[in-house]
């Protein structure tokens, strides 16, 4: 962030009644603090000073799935609960399926793994698998599409 | 203000609760350079303070049952973001001792008080804490005449003599003299075994007048306890508290300061840890403890705003293992604030509906 946003930021904060502003721009972000707010009480553990914090990686991992498959693009298989992803029964061992597999109702397709339990997740319909959403060792939440079934 | 290096509290707190409590959580995170996963049911993926949280897993549909209450997911969300520790707000499992528990086994920090001690003040008979009660008769009442009067002497009239069946109203009887208590008793015994098969009675000191008294508590891993001042919560409307205000007006100060230092050693007896609240009936300038709210609540602004201490910030750093870094002398307080709950409700059914015009 350039000095100049830098000063019409503090201006704007000076000038206006706000007693505090943070701004997040990206990666970078920044709060300003009123100095001469009127304190609530005589215990000040906080300097209540301008503060610029060096504009920390906002290291933001959603785990939110950002896009939704397109619909016409046959059934998603939602996962059922909070874990990690994993493609195969165990490290190494051959992913249950692949893109292009036909796979019947109630067909292992994957584990999602919480508290230590591995729980292996179902094909709640039939056909072929047309896409594989998420990635393995990946955290997936509830209601999260993991597989294209068509 | 962004900690560093050793300062540093958390690096990622869980918030497991929803709506103006998980905006609170985030508020106090934010201020203490901590990042913040919220848990979201599917109905609230859109909510706003969802959007502000540094990430967010949605764990279940909309019942909180399958959600909010899902003790499992919540777990699993707090393993697949790495969070450090689990701020359960207040409602929901913020008073489970199950929760508690099964969060520290699985490794994180719950932001509250140990397991045993949510169990043992969340049972109305051993929540005692060497707190003055409302006098009772301490179980049921015997069958024996000279008893039942002993114990109501003992007591202090007025009394109220109860059907440990009923509730709600139902199967009370007050007694103002000792001439009144026996055919009382027998008349209550014989509608309750009516009304509800079970004959079975208690009796209590009868507060005809009594106001909602409740002291706010913070105390540290090492023993530290310090009360932040009253709130009165007397407004309240069918048992819900409508205004909260804090400090309370108008009462007796040497009972105040007796009745905080018994809170503050309940609190260094009982170990306590984190933020707390010691709930009282107050009448006739005497306290008498009801029970205790090992959580967060509601109308904790009016604390932090007539003392300027920040009652969420406190309770991650104590989590984090902090001494608090105040002791009771420098709790000073300055004004007076008021808390206004808002509801939402039918004039005719009483109940909760959907908002159609603005």
């Amino acid at each position: 962030m350039d000095l100049r946003k830098l000063k019409t930021l503090i201006d704007l904060v000076e000038t206006s009644g706000i007693a505090e502003l943070e701004i997040q721009e990206g990666e970078e972000r920044v709060r300003i603090t009123r100095a001469s707010a009127p304190a609530p009480a005589p215990l000040m553990l906080q300097p209540a000073a301008a503060q610029l914090p060096t504009p920390a990686a906002m290291a933001s991992v959603p785990v939110t799935e950002s896009a939704d498959p397109p619909v016409d693009e046959g059934h998603a298989v939602k996962s059922p609960m909070v874990g990690t992803f994993y493609r195969s029964a165990s490290p190494g061992a051959a992913p249950f399926v692949e893109v292009g597999d036909t796979v019947a109702q109630g067909d292992t397709l994957c584990i999602v793994e919480a508290m230590k339990l591995m729980n292996e997740i179902e094909a709640d319909v039939g056909g072929t698998i047309k896409g594989i959403l998420v990635e393995n060792g990946q955290p997936v939440e509830f209601g999260q599409p993991l597989f294209l079934i068509a | 203000m962004a900690l560093r290096g050793a300062d540093k509290l958390f690096d990622k707190v869980l918030i497991a609760n929803r709506g103006e409590i998980a905006l609170r959580i985030q508020r106090a995170c934010r201020e203490l350079g901590i990042k913040t996963v919220v848990v979201h049911s599917e109905a609230d993926r859109d909510a706003k303070y969802v959007a502000l949280a540094d990430e967010s897993v949605c764990i279940g549909p909309p019942p909180s049952a399958q959600s909010y209450l899902n003790i499992p997911a919540i777990i699993a969300a707090a393993e697949v973001t790495d969070a450090q520790a689990i701020h359960p707000g207040y409602g929901f499992l913020s008073e489970n001792a199950d929760f508690a528990e099964k969060v520290e086994r699985s490794g994180f920090v719950f932001i509250g008080p140990r397991p045993e001690t949510i169990r043992l003040m969340g049972d109305k008979v051993s929540a005692k804490a060497g707190v003055p009660c409302v006098p009772g008769s301490e179980g049921v009442l015997p069958e024996d005449p000279k008893e039942v009067l002993r114990i109501a002497r003992s007591i202090g009239y007025p009394v109220i003599v109860k059907a440990a069946g009923g509730g709600g109203g139902r199967g009370m009887r007050v007694v103002h003299t000792e001439a009144a208590l026996l055919p009382a008793v027998a008349l209550t015994r014989t509608e309750a075994q009516a009304a509800f098969g079970n004959a079975t009675l208690y009796m209590e000191r009868f507060l005809n007048n009594p106001r909602h008294i409740e002291i706010q508590v913070l105390a540290d891993e090492f023993k530290n306890a310090v009360c932040l001042f009253e709130r009165d919560c007397s407004m309240q409307r069918r048992h819900q508290k409508i205004i909260e205000e804090a400090p309370a007006p108008d009462l007796n100060l040497r009972a105040l300061t007796r009745i905080t230092e018994r809170v503050a050693d309940a609190c260094r007896k009982l170990a306590y840890r984190g933020a707390g609240t010691f709930e009282f009936l107050y009448q006739e300038e005497e306290f008498f403890f009801i029970e205790m709210n090992t959580r967060v609540q509601v109308e904790h602004p009016v604390t932090e705003m007539i003392t300027g201490i920040d009652i969420v910030q406190e309770q991650i750093r104590i989590a984090a293992g902090q001494k608090l870094r105040f002791r009771q002398r420098d709790v000073v307080r300055r004004g007076h604030a008021i808390e206004c709950r808002i509801n939402a409700e039918d004039p005719w059914t009483f109940s909760c509906r959907r908002i159609t015009t603005r």
